[in-house]
């Protein structure tokens, strides 16, 4: 310290020994000790202090230069102070010294170095001394080392900066309420959130600012908050986090997220309540759309490759991710299915959607869409979208496009269809076994001949349906399938029954692509059912024992081998008779005959108790027997017998054709000749039968030569011309010739007809040749032709006989319609007459009743007499030829009489029959027909007969000329004159009831006979009823 | 007790005639049809049966032809309402008709006819011949 004064004072006397000494002498005590006292202030001074003689060089460094820089006294002492300190000007050091010398001072901020080389910022303040003179004789300089300074500054600078940014940016609004809910501050950020500026905001009441449930909740929190703030038990003053809904000045709502802390005064006693809020309504419409992007995410992320989209609740698109290649996402939106898909599609799309809208389930399903003609397969899963509260408003979907995999599938599944249809319908049993023995599959015909399900089969050990033998040899085929040959093999199976299943196996082996063996493929064929038709065939052979018709096995000697139950019926003695039994007739013969015939059977008709039987008999293979069977063909041996007769009937009626005929076969050969042509011609039959060649022509004309009948079928110009008179119709021949040879050579003028004959195929197999003598005719002719006025009153005869005729042909057609109208009434009346008859008899037989007695009569009465009523209808409406024989006649008369009394019980009449004949005695007529009639007529006499009391007289007897008459003569009411006329019309009955036809009956029937009836009455006396009958019969 | 069966599409004639024949004490069955009667017939034996030749489903002359052509041991009796026959025991078909041949084949297959409405009392002779 005390270098320091010396230092300076030395660097003082230098300069003032530079200067000028003389005049720092004057005072210099007093100066000098001045100057020590100033140097000594200056060395005190906390401030870093030197001083600077005019070239630099260093006089005074002061403890504070020494403390700020480092450098000591001594160090620093005659050194060039800008050296030292390394100085960096702001500006040059000439400019600085210009300003110095101008103005006497210098301030500014310099860096300086310390002794260690630490820059520090200094604060520099030089001041320039100067001599009485006014010359510069030292620089002062004073430098405050600001860096500190200085670097707290920056930080300030840079706080300020961040507060200042801070205070820019604030969004968040500061509120202190009061525990009345009243803010007490409120920062500016308030004006930008909720449109109120703070002044505003501190007049609000709690109802303007809050949103009422959000006022319910800040009153709520506040108590809550109260509380635990008074609770010693409770920590610190916690901060609570609410959300709290604000009313903004234009009506609209905002939320805030609020960090609530309760404040103290300085005596700890709580008086308000901070809140920090935060806008979060983007915060919560950004956590909606994060929650709806977070559900898009999910449905995408758990369907990856898909198309992913919303629609809304119209069911209009509003997002779509990942679109198909043909749509593209500008294209869906705002769009429906209805306007993208064919209707029925985009139909089921809407159901779907919809279902899931209205349901809120999801839902999954394959669609088909067809977009611009082609079909996209898609595996479609729906999700409801829904808002924050958990109302729908619209729907996710994901979609797979699964159109390869389909149609892939969709030709897969084709295969595997046709491939399945063969193996399931094959007949054949099918099963694939893996290298595990394992069935891997099985048709149902295997399961079905197995007698399982196909489901029991599948993955079991195929050596459980086998028994040990057919283990044994499933064993050794294994090892020649592995070795790659095939087996084709009888193989035994067991059933699910355990019955033997027989089969043919063809079995394949299967090998992998690397040709390891991995099973086989086995063909299985039941041979079982070849077994079954065994005993089939046995089952067939029980046939002949159940057949209707004879079957007998005998030997040549007549030993019976075999006959069935048939045979043994129809014939019971056959066993014991043998060869004598007629059905063996000629049995020696009969086999002789079976063993010519070989394999065909040898057939005969034989007779057994009038059973007629078509016996076949073969010889049985391998032996001696033969087997006989009989077949009943009565009815077929009748109709060959009723054939024959009507053949012989036919040949017959040729036979007494009253015209000469002759029939011939194709071959010309006369098979015919009858009577008359044998008359004419004077050839008998034996004669002429079986001779061709024109032969018939001979006793015509002499010599053999065609006749009419060889003209059927051709022409023959010349040949006709003989004929005076020829006519063709159809193959019809008609011709009238002359025949010199006939009559025994008298000749004859005839009338020809020669017409084919036919078989029932139309073949032709013959003719007929009828010849009739015309001569008389011709001659006839030819007297007529002399006498034109005779001919004409024939011709006149006739044709009024022919009117007659027409008429009666009228009449008989009419009776014939109502005959057939008859026919069936009384057919529909007779089954309830028949009713009522037995059921007449049945209460007379039960009763027993007297007072029944009469009524019952009367019923049983009445049936007789409908039924004859009936009758009469039928018999008239099938009045046709007699059915002649012998008649009793005397008998039938008796008869009619009796029965007509047990007709009419109650009458108390006299009948008297007279008969002139004998009993023997009989008349050719038909008996039933002559009953009706005399049935009819005494119906007729005893219904005259007013009081059913009176005479009812009947005289029978041969008359002259071969006739029977029978008349039967009353006493009743008579006939008046018209009604006689009227009495032989049919339906003319005087009577209430009847048919009106039983006189015409009669009448008819008589007429049929040939006879006569006639019918003398008078009234009021009675009338006579005669009638005539030939004995024989009589043609007309 | 002989057994009859008789068959008639008439449902008070069997009744009636059913009643009658169980007085007589035979064993009586009916049947409304031919083909009822022929499923009778396959099940139960039988000594006689009455049969009416208009029958439904199955006719009379069907019934007829059937049973004689199996042979059957019991005798039939014909009844019926139709023209077909003058009298019980004529054997001549009164149809005009030449080519009756169904009348002819009904003379030959029937062992005995009655016409109905019949004499109950000639019909009850007429079983009794019949039955032997």
């Amino acid at each position: 310290m005390s270098e320091k004064p010396n230092n300076a004072r030395k660097h003082h006397a230098k300069e003032d020994s530079s200067v000028k000494p003389e005049h720092i002498l004057v005072g210099l005590e007093q100066q000098a000790e001045l100057l020590d006292e100033l140097v000594a202030l200056l060395d005190l001074a906390d401030d870093t202090i030197i001083i600077s003689d005019m070239d630099g060089h260093i006089v005074l460094w002061n403890h504070g230069a020494e403390l700020q820089y480092g450098w000591s006294k001594e160090e620093a002492m005659d050194r060039n102070s800008h050296e030292l300190l390394n100085t960096r000007f702001p500006r040059t050091l000439e400019d600085v010294n210009s300003e110095l010398f101008a103005a006497g001072r210098w301030e500014g901020e310099l860096i300086h170095h310390t002794k260690d080389g630490t820059p520090i910022i200094v604060s520099s303040r030089w001041a320039l001394q100067r001599n009485r003179k006014g010359d510069p004789i030292a620089i002062l300089e004073i430098a405050h080392d600001i860096t500190a300074k200085k670097a707290s500054e920056k930080a300030l600078q840079e706080s300020e900066r961040r507060y200042r940014f801070l205070a820019d940016n604030i969004t968040d609004l500061i509120v202190i309420f009061d525990f009345n809910m009243r803010c007490r501050y409120v920062s500016p950020s308030i004006e930008r959130l909720l449109g109120y500026t703070p002044q505003e905001a501190l007049e609000l009441t709690a109802e303007q600012i809050f949103t009422p449930a959000s006022l319910t909740l800040a009153w709520q929190k506040q108590d809550e908050m109260i509380a635990a703030g008074r609770d010693p038990a409770q920590p610190a003053d916690r901060m609570f986090t609410i959300e709290y809904e604000m009313v903004h000045k234009n009506g609209s709502t905002i939320w805030f997220e609020m960090k609530v802390k309760l404040l103290r005064d300085a005596d700890g006693r709580l008086y308000s309540l901070l809140a920090v809020g935060r806008d979060i309504s983007k915060r919560r419409a950004t956590e909606e759309a994060l929650r709806l992007s977070e559900e898009r995410l999910r449905v995408g992320i758990a369907h990856a490759h898909t198309v992913v989209f919303s629609q809304d609740s119209n069911l209009r698109y509003t997002w779509v991710h990942n679109p198909n290649k043909q749509l593209s996402v500008d294209e869906l939106i705002g769009k429906c299915d209805d306007e993208l898909y064919p209707p029925k599609q985009a139909q089921r799309l809407r159901l779907m959607k919809q279902r899931v809208l209205d349901s809120g389930r999801g839902s999954r399903e394959e669609v088909c869409l067809t977009y611009q003609g082609k079909d996209y397969w898609y595996d479609l899963t729906i999700e409801p979208l829904r808002r924050s509260d958990g109302s729908i408003n619209g729907i996710i979907a994901s979609g797979v496009d699964i159109s390869e995999h389909k149609h892939a599938l969709e030709a897969l599944r084709a295969s595997q269809e046709r491939y399945r249809y063969i193996v399931e319908t094959s007949l054949e049993g099918i099963v694939l076994v893996n290298n595990a023995r394992r069935v891997v599959f099985i048709n149902q015909r295997m399961a079905d001949l197995l007698g399982y399900q196909v489901s029991e089969v599948m993955g079991k050990d195929y050596f459980g349906f086998l028994d040990e033998q057919s283990q044994q040899q499933a064993t050794i085929f294994l090892k020649t399938l592995a070795g790659g040959e095939r087996i084709r093999t009888d193989f035994r199976l067991k059933r699910k029954d355990g019955g033997d299943l027989w089969t043919i196996v063809s079995a394949s082996p299967l090998f992998e692509t690397n040709n390891t063996y991995s099973g086989f493929l086995a063909m299985v064929t039941d041979i079982t059912s070849r077994k079954k038709e065994e005993e089939h065939t046995a089952w067939l052979a029980t046939f002949p024992q159940l057949d209707f018709n004879p079957i007998v096995e005998v030997d040549a000697a007549g030993n019976i081998h075999y006959l069935n139950p048939a045979a043994q019926r129809l014939f019971p003695d056959l066993v014991s008779l043998g060869a004598q039994h007629p059905w063996l007739a000629g049995l020696t013969w009969l086999s002789e005959q079976v063993k010519l015939s070989r394999n065909q059977p040898f057939t005969r008709d034989v007779e057994i108790n009038g059973i007629w039987y078509k016996q076949s008999s073969f010889s049985v293979p391998g032996g001696s027997h033969i087997r006989i069977y009989g077949l009943e063909n009565t009815e077929a041996k009748l109709a060959e017998r009723q054939l024959w007769l009507a053949n012989q009937q036919l040949q017959d009626i040729i036979e007494f054709l009253p015209d000469a005929t002759l029939v011939i076969d194709k071959k010309k050969k006369v098979i015919a000749w009858n009577k008359a042509i044998e008359e004419m011609t004077g050839l008998s039959k034996k004669e002429i039968i079986g001779k061709a060649e024109y032969a018939y022509a001979v006793p015509f004309y002499g010599k053999p030569r065609p006749m009419l009948i060889d003209l059927i079928g051709r022409t023959d110009r010349e040949m006709e011309r003989k004929y005076s008179f020829i006519k063709r119709k159809k193959n019809i021949l008609f011709a009238e010739v002359f025949v010199p040879q006939v009559y025994n050579g008298k000749g004859a003028f005839v009338w020809a007809k020669a017409s084919p004959l036919y078989d029932s195929d139309g073949h032709m197999v013959g003719a007929i040749e009828t010849i009739r003598d015309i001569t008389e005719q011709k001659q006839a002719e030819a007297i007529l032709k002399n006498d034109k006025a005779a001919f004409e009153q024939m011709v006149n005869d006739k044709t009024e006989q022919l009117l007659g005729m027409q008429k009666e042909l009228a009449v008989a057609k009419h009776l014939s319609e109502i005959g057939a109208l008859a026919a069936t009434i009384a057919h529909e009346l007779r089954n309830p007459l028949a009713a009522i008859r037995t059921a007449a008899y049945n209460i007379n037989r039960k009763s027993r009743d007297a007072r029944l007695q009469s009524h019952l009569v009367n019923i049983e009465k009445k049936v007789v007499e409908s039924d004859q009523i009936i009758n009469n209808l039928l018999s008239y409406s099938r009045i046709k030829t007699p059915h002649y024989q012998a008649v009793a006649i005397h008998e039938l008369l008796q008869e009619c009489v009796s029965a007509a009394r047990e007709r009419f019980p109650k009458a108390k009449v006299n009948v008297q029959l007279k008969c002139t004949c004998k009993p023997a005695d009989t008349i050719k007529a038909d008996p039933l027909q002559v009953r009706e009639m005399f049935n009819n007529v005494l119906n007729n006499a005893y219904e005259a007969l007013p009081e059913k009391k009176g005479k009812i007289g009947i005289t029978a007897e041969y008359k002259p000329r071969g006739y029977f008459t029978v008349t039967f003569r009353d006493n009743g009411s008579g006939i008046s004159p018209d009604d006689l006329k009227k009495i032989s019309q049919p339906f003319f009955t005087t009577k209430s009831k009847g048919t009106g036809l039983g006189l015409t009956v009669c009448h008819q029937l008589v007429s049929l006979h040939n006879g006569t009836v006639r019918i003398e009455s008078e009234q009021g006396k009675g009338t006579a009823v005669t009638i005539s009958l030939p004995v024989e019969v009589k043609t007309v | 007790m002989k057994r009859i069966l008789l068959v008639d599409d008439d449902e008070e004639i069997c009744e009636e005639i059913a009643e009658l024949l169980k007085e007589e004490r035979y064993l009586v069955r009916t049947a409304f049809d031919g083909e009822k009667a022929l499923q009778i017939l396959e099940k139960e034996a039988f000594d006689l049966v009455i049969l009416d030749l208009k029958l439904p489903v199955v006719s009379g002359l069907d019934v007829l032809r059937t049973l004689k052509s199996r042979r059957v041991p019991f005798k039939i009796l014909v009844t019926t309402g139709r023209p077909m026959f003058r009298s019980e025991d004529d054997r001549i078909p009164a149809l005009d008709k030449k080519e009756d041949t169904e009348g002819k084949e009904i003379l030959r297959l029937a062992d005995a006819f009655m016409n109905k409405p019949f004499d109950v009392v000639a019909l009850l002779k007429k079983l009794k011949v019949m039955l032997g």
